[in-house]
């Protein structure tokens, strides 16, 4: 008899793991990035405006956020037809402040501080960590099972939401 | 004996927040820079402040390339927005109002706090008042209030700002102010335009509804800039109770 139990349970355990191998669930999936291609910040040519995201006006100029790809600058000194005159690209953006030539915004976690002259765009100080709070990717945006990120990939900048086979993290 | 001090204390405060009230309006030929309601980084001088999820950080930003983190408080939890007035920085969060002195403005100091039921809550103010906008159906921001707050904080009652009046809106978000008129975005429902002259007895003078979903707004001279979503909408407010769209 106890050996009929003891079969019963290694068979039970067997097909316990047998099935959560083929588990699938909705959960999140990290999304990578390069390092060096999020930590780029230039000048481009102006872009429509997909989203939009937090403003801020200095000198008749009007900045605006596009939340995650950068800041779309526009001109309103005739309030009447404001003209685009550029889009600074900054990864992860979705915090601004300026003074003269200066952007003050968020590059994923880290602050930096561009000056704008000339047409180009220069990162004059870079403080790292400095949303680490707030920008913080290390965890899916909510809890449950998730797919543990490879760090061979490159960073985590975000989190996808996909069907997982047996994902292995969770919080 | 004690209770004569706490009054002398008092009154210094009093005549110190006088004092530094007044010398606000200088240096009128700079460019004006201004920020949203819903910022969370904003620049007085040569600094500037930052609140990141529990903290206020305040940077050195004399010589940019040598930005330096001076300090860094802890002011609570949930901390979502900063907006600064002469020399008083307000700070707004899930739970309440935050006024910080920064007459020194290497370093911060508490005055006062308003709490309030949880709520997602953009500040913007002026001499004597902060006007606060509550809000429930945010993500993550719990509560079921949707109102306007008006909060005194002139002179010493900037320490306990008393509730002056409420008006009830849907789903308010940004808030921008010029003069006695204040500009409440309510997403999908519109912008309204309310008048704050008696601040016991705010009213709606009118609601803009066209198809735009207004987030916040900057009041920039005679213009009021509106993020909406999806880019910017401009206004003519040289008569601030009639907001004029000029652009899209």
């Amino acid at each position: 008899m106890k050996n009929v139990l003891h079969c019963l349970a290694i068979i039970l355990l067997l097909t316990s793991c047998w099935k959560e191998k083929h588990e699938e669930v909705l959960g999140y999936a990290p999304v990578y990035g390069s390092d060096t291609e999020l930590k780029s910040i230039l000048l481009t040519a102006a872009q429509p405006i997909e989203s939009g995201g937090k403003i801020y006006v200095y000198d008749k100029m009007l900045y605006q956020v596009e939340t995650g790809k950068g800041i779309h600058i526009t001109d309103i000194s005739n309030p009447a037809s404001p003209e685009k005159k550029g889009f600074l690209k900054v990864p992860g953006a979705q915090e601004l402040a300026i003074k003269d030539k200066l952007v003050f915004t968020n590059n994923m976690k880290d602050l930096v501080i561009v000056k704008i002259v000339n047409n180009t765009a220069t990162i004059v100080r870079r403080l790292p960590d400095t949303f680490k709070n707030l920008f913080n990717h290390s965890v899916p945006p909510e809890r449950g099972k998730f797919e543990c990120p490879d760090p061979t990939k490159g960073a985590v900048i975000g989190w996808q939401k996909k069907k997982l086979l047996n994902p292995a993290c969770s919080y | 004996m004690k209770k004569s001090l706490y009054f002398l204390i008092l009154c210094a405060f009093g005549a110190a927040i006088f004092v530094s009230c007044n010398k606000g309006d200088s240096a009128p030929n700079n460019p004006v820079g201004a920020g949203g309601s819903t910022a969370r980084m904003t620049l007085v001088g040569n600094y500037l402040y930052v609140v990141n999820n529990a903290e206020l950080q305040t940077y050195d930003v004399t010589n940019p390339s040598q930005a330096l983190l001076l300090s860094s408080q802890n002011v609570g939890w949930n901390i979502e927005t900063i907006f600064p007035y002469r020399d008083k920085l307000f700070i707004g969060s899930q739970t309440g109002m935050f006024v910080f002195d920064n007459s020194n403005p290497k370093k911060p100091v508490l005055q006062g706090q308003a709490q309030h039921f949880r709520a997602c809550d953009p500040v913007v103010a002026d001499d004597d008042y902060a006007y606060v906008t509550l809000r429930s159906t945010n993500n993550g921001c719990g509560g079921t209030l949707n109102q306007l707050n008006i909060y005194n904080i002139a002179g010493v009652k900037v320490m306990t700002p008393s509730l002056v009046s409420t008006l009830v809106m849907p789903e308010p978000h940004g808030i921008g102010n010029k003069g006695n008129t204040l500009y409440v975005c309510m997403g999908e429902v519109g912008l309204n335009v309310v008048d704050v002259a008696d601040k016991t007895k705010p009213k709606v003078i009118k609601t803009i509804d066209d198809d735009e979903n207004y987030i916040d707004v900057i009041p920039y001279e005679d213009v009021l800039i509106a993020y909406v979503q999806g880019g910017i909408v401009l206004f003519d407010i040289s008569n601030p109770v009639n907001p004029v769209k000029v652009s899209t």
